[in-house]
This record gives structure tokens, sequence and C-alpha cells, in this order.
């Protein structure tokens, strides 16, 4: 494989066994679908509970049965996920960044523990709700709150929602 | 996207269908300038910051 960004030489042996691992994940598991899934427009739901046992959830984590990786890692399995399809590197990133992270960083311990061992195992999906009509992508802004509903939670929307990665 | 371009039309016709992957590279690519706030009024947005004349009113 062409190495784009001449990157290979600044690697250490670690990170490129590990970016190897990923890439041979990708080259098995998720090319031969992905054509398919894009024609119909589906995501390949069974590939997370593959990513999850290859630990590719949680890389910002410490314990809560996740297990925390360098940036330059991180940066790598977007990469390797990225090369075969934006969706799949959306799935990891919004998982990891958007939603565990902020969850290990400004939650409760009872968040922590209710949500973060669940989401390393790929049980639980996390969604971020970004642009609104009045705050485009500016997260400070939003006017969005959720409401506990019957066993769930509604989210009351002052308007439409646009561009939701892992539409909520 | 400039790539995404050259590569879908050295594969012909055959450059839109999904067995060639260019065309998804191509249609994710294309999202870039939109999502996140569309790179022309974020343009605008920086220009008001720096010039204080808003383009918006």
């Amino acid at each position: 494989m062409i190495d784009y960004f001449r990157i290979e030489s600044l690697l250490t042996e670690a990170e490129r066994l590990y970016r190897d691992r990923i890439r041979k994940f990708v080259d098995e598991e998720c090319m031969p679908l992905i054509a398919d899934h894009f024609d119909k427009g589906t995501f390949p739901m069974d590939l997370i509970r593959r990513m999850a046992e290859m630990g590719l959830f949680g890389l910002h984590v410490d314990g809560y049965g996740c297990q925390r990786m360098s940036h330059i890692i991180y940066g790598l399995i977007c990469q390797e996920l990225g090369r075969c399809d934006s969706g799949l590197r959306a799935m990891v990133s919004v998982q990891n960044s958007l939603v565990m992270y902020p969850i290990f960083t400004f939650g409760s311990e009872e968040q922590k523990k209710r949500w973060l061992p669940k989401m390393a195992r790929g049980e639980a999906i996390g969604c971020f709700g970004l642009s609104e009509p009045d705050f485009g992508s500016n997260p400070s802004g939003m006017a969005t709150r959720s409401e506990k509903h019957q066993e769930g939670y509604l989210l009351k929307c002052k308007g439409g929602d646009e561009d939701r990665p892992d539409g909520t | 996207m400039k790539i995404a371009r050259m590569a879908r039309d050295i594969l012909g016709a055959r450059g839109i269908l999904a067995d060639h992957q260019v065309i998804r590279h191509h249609c994710d690519l294309e999202a870039i300038s939109t999502l996140e706030g569309t790179e022309s009024i974020h343009t605008l947005i920086i220009g008001e910051d720096l010039t204080g004349i808003s383009a918006f009113d």
C-alpha cells in the first residue's frame, strides 16, 4: 500500500503492527460488504460487534472495560477504516470521541458505570446531535433538550435536524 | 475531490458503479464541504469576524 502521508518511518513497530491488524480486518471483513450496503443505504451492523471485539471502542477511556490507546493509534484506526468507508470511520470516531470521551470526562460515576462498559462491548451505540437551524455546528448554543418519556427520552428540538452522522 | 474525480474518469462509465469503490469515496468527500457548517457559510462567518460587516442581515 502506498504511504500517502510518508509517515511509515515515523511509526513504532507496535503502531505498525496495530495498524496492520486493523488493515487486515478492513480488507477481509469490511471491504467485501461495503458496496452492497452503499447501494442499499444500510449499515453493516454486525461489524459493530467485531469492532468491539477488536477493542476499537473506548480508546480515550481508562477502565470501565476499555483499553486506552494513543492518539496516533486512534488516528491509524480511523485512517484504515476510512480507507474502506467514511461511515465505518464515523461509527468509531463518534462512539469514541463524541460520546464515550464526554461521558468519561464529564459524566457522573453512575453514568460511567452504566454506559461505558456497554458501549465498549458495542451493545450501546452513541449519538451526538449537533446541527440546529439557529446554531449550525455550535454545540454550546444548542436549544435541543431531552425529557424523560415513558421508558426512554424524548428529544425536544427547536427546529429540524440536518446533519447527524449517527442520526438521532 | 480532484483525485476522486480523476479516478472516476479513468474508470470510464464504470466509475459510477459501486464495484469500483471510487464513487462511494467521491460522495463522502462531497459531503465534507457541507457537514459541520458549509464551507461558504463558514467563510461568511469568518469574514464578519474580520471585517465587522455581516452578510446575513
